[in-house]
């Protein structure tokens, strides 16, 4: 079950959204519910701490209080780092990529027509739903790399291995879709993962699940993207272990 | 016993070898192949003292830089290196050599020329195991410095420098084995060296100093032209502006005619015909690209904002965020220039390609970093993205490719900047994130 909070701080608004997600949930019979629809941020806060279910939450970026909906996104994310969040708003131009960056929303939904609205939300409701139940997400468990101020969970399949210099202390993760560098140490790292990563060599950490074929002639490991991921000779027979 | 003795000499002189080798060299040997090295060294030590005499040091330096250019890519680097490190071996050979002979005949007198031999080599040895580690450290930073900044030219040149240096002492041993090694003939060898090695150091930092000075040059002439043009645009812009002030005083005088006179429809065509249109003039293109006054590092707003307009003349939709000042940031400007300008290029030639090209950048000023972030549509074409970062892997054809390459070498010397690459709902993004000291 999946908590849905609202906030907007044009009443009218408010209740206008809020009649969209309810229609949304019934037509497609989610398993989804609505908490709270709020103009307050602190209200929304309050609400989902007092919850235990994961949060999708519609907000508005002018909120004309306290704090607005980005930094409102934020303190979200500090609690909840794998809800959705989606912004409502009438700013074509915001900031797109700074947002992007700071809080990952799932989407944004321009202010324009009713009914362009309400099949945004439409839409969204059912990514959100795809996301929650596809398997990936279920069994597969993430990489979450907490940094100062935001937090990336990266899909366990999506990963490809892990690399590091001797020299630098930086990890690049390989993934499908993204190359990231970030400050750490492979043998923490490892640590946090589970039993489908292997320690192939000094510098490298594999996910067993997505290697294509490994040549032990060439002590080389390729993946199903192409990449290739070196074999430390000591590591050949526990690999050899862990593959059949 | 003689032959014994040879051979621990010999094993430890091969040692003597391996051991700065293994430290100089830019890449990094496995066990097996400094296994193979130390038994290439033996080898040609033991010829030397039994088969060749001094003449066999080719027969090492042969071996040896065939092995080296074989085990690794960067052939021409390693095998400088290697020659290099043979040089500097025998430098300090003789130079120890120059201070033992004295001490070791009078105290070591007593224990037979082997003694004092062994003595010698494990004294030669302890002193590299200090030295290396120190030496190979200021090596390899200014080996990172050379390979961004020299041309290919130069280094050729310092490398032809390298092997000349090699010849002549080649020579020199050569005639050293028929007149025998005397104490003059050490000293006159360890002076040629000596000279020969300071005259060409000091050339050689001069050159690449000047290098420097008009690379440094030459970003500020390209700054500089590049700010122009980003000069005649706010220009442009202005003036625009100043057309429109100019026009306000006729457009509302016109309004109100039409009001005094109650022509609804007169007014509405006036609106449609003269004002609509001119709404849109004022918002083009360039307007967008107004937050770069927020950019106060002059090199890098030059680039950036001759970058961008250029892509806005191409026809591409640009974005720019700068909410906040960015004053300064932790990193080189004249790297951050270049890797941000090799971004730029990408995102432009990749956004081409596109029906809707757009390309989007934001800076953030964030309280423990500073974050770059440029995104572009682009087509995807299934390439692995850390392929896409060797040298010579393109989406554009042969020859291309350098650029995330030469970004690749730039930001690894940095290990506090950290690099995302990242493919996401048809968007292609570079971000850097730089952590504040």
């Amino acid at each position: 079950m999946l908590d849905i909070y609202i906030c907007e701080d044009n009443k009218k608004q408010l209740s206008l959204f809020t009649g969209y997600i309810r229609d949304a949930l019934l037509i497609e019979n989610l398993d989804m519910q609505i908490v709270l629809a709020s103009s307050d941020p602190d209200e929304i806060l309050e609400g989902m701490k007092a919850s235990s279910n994961m949060g999708v939450f519609f907000l508005d970026i002018d909120l004309k209080s306290r704090i607005n909906g980005l930094t409102l996104a934020q303190e979200i994310r500090k609690l909840q780092p794998r809800c959705f969040i989606i912004f409502i708003t009438s700013h074509s131009e915001m900031g797109f990529l700074t947002f992007q960056y700071k809080v990952e929303p799932l989407d944004f939904i321009i202010k324009s027509s009713t009914e362009d609205i309400k099949r945004k939300i439409h839409d969204c409701l059912l990514n959100v739903q795809e996301k929650e139940t596809s398997p990936a997400n279920s069994q597969m468990g993430k990489f979450l790399l907490r940094q100062s101020d935001r937090t990336i969970s990266i899909g366990y399949d999506e990963i490809l291995f892990f690399e590091t210099s001797d020299n630098i202390h930086k990890i690049t993760l390989h993934a499908r879709q993204r190359l990231l560098e970030f400050p750490g140490q492979l043998g923490d790292i490892e640590k946090e993962l589970d039993q489908r990563f292997y320690r192939c060599h000094r510098s490298y950490l594999v996910n067993t699940d997505n290697i294509a074929e490994i040549d032990y002639g060439q002590l080389m490991i390729r993946m199903k993207n192409g990449e290739i991921c070196p074999v430390a000779t000591r590591k050949k027979r526990g690999l050899k272990n862990r593959m059949s | 016993m003689e032959i014994l003795a040879t051979c621990i000499l010999s094993l430890l002189s091969a040692c003597s070898y391996l051991l700065p080798v293994s430290f100089f060299l830019p890449c990094r040997l496995s066990k097996k192949e400094k296994w193979i090295l130390f038994l290439i060294f033996l080898g040609s030590i033991l010829l030397i003292q039994w088969k060749l005499g001094n003449i066999g040091v080719i027969v090492l330096l042969l071996l040896g830089g065939l092995y080296i250019a074989w085990i690794d890519e960067n052939r021409f680097l390693n095998v400088s290196t290697f020659i290099g490190t043979y040089l500097f071996c025998v430098v300090c050979d003789y130079l120890l050599t120059l201070v033992w002979e004295p001490v070791s005949r009078r105290i070591f007198g007593s224990i037979g020329t082997y003694g004092a031999s062994l003595l010698y080599v494990l004294l030669y040895l302890l002193i590299l195991a200090a030295i290396c580690p120190v030496l190979s450290r200021l090596l390899h930073r200014l080996m990172g410095k050379i390979n961004r900044t020299l041309p290919r030219q130069l280094t050729v040149l310092i490398s032809i420098n390298l092997v000349f240096c090699l010849l002549i002492f080649l020579f020199n041993i050569a005639v050293g084995e028929y007149i025998g090694y005397s104490r003059p003939v050490i000293l006159f060898n360890c002076f040629l060296f000596g000279c020969y090695f300071v005259i060409s150091t000091v050339l050689i930092v001069n050159i690449i100093r000047s290098r420097i000075e008009n690379m440094d040059l030459q970003m500020k002439q390209d700054a500089y032209q590049r700010l122009q043009e980003y000069t005649g645009q706010v220009e442009a812009m202005y003036s625009s502006l100043r057309a429109f002030k100019h026009d306000y005083n006729n457009i509302m005088l016109t309004l109100s005619g039409y009001m005094e006179s109650g022509d609804m429809e007169g007014l509405k065509a006036y609106f449609n015909r003269e004002i609509a249109p001119m709404n849109q003039k004022l918002f083009t293109a360039t307007s967008r690209l107004n937050q770069l006054i927020h950019i106060k590092i002059t090199e890098l707003k030059s680039i950036v904002s001759a970058k961008l307009l250029y892509a806005a003349e191409l026809n591409i939709n640009v974005t720019v965020e700068i909410e906040k000042e960015i004053s300064s940031v932790p990193m080189g400007t004249v790297d951050l220039c270049r890797v941000v300008g090799i971004f730029l290029d990408n995102a432009i030639e990749g956004a081409l390609e596109t029906e809707k090209p757009e390309i989007r950048m934001a800076v953030l000023d964030e309280a423990e970093e500073v974050v770059f972030i440029i995104s572009n549509s682009f087509q995807d074409t299934g390439l692995p993205q850390a392929s896409l970062r060797q040298a010579g892997t393109t989406t554009k054809g042969k020859n291309r490719g350098i650029g995330l390459y030469n970004a690749k070498e730039i930001l690894s010397a940095y290990d506090r900047i950290f690099w995302d690459t990242e493919v996401r709902n048809g968007q292609f993004i570079q971000c850097l994130r730089m952590k504040k000291q």
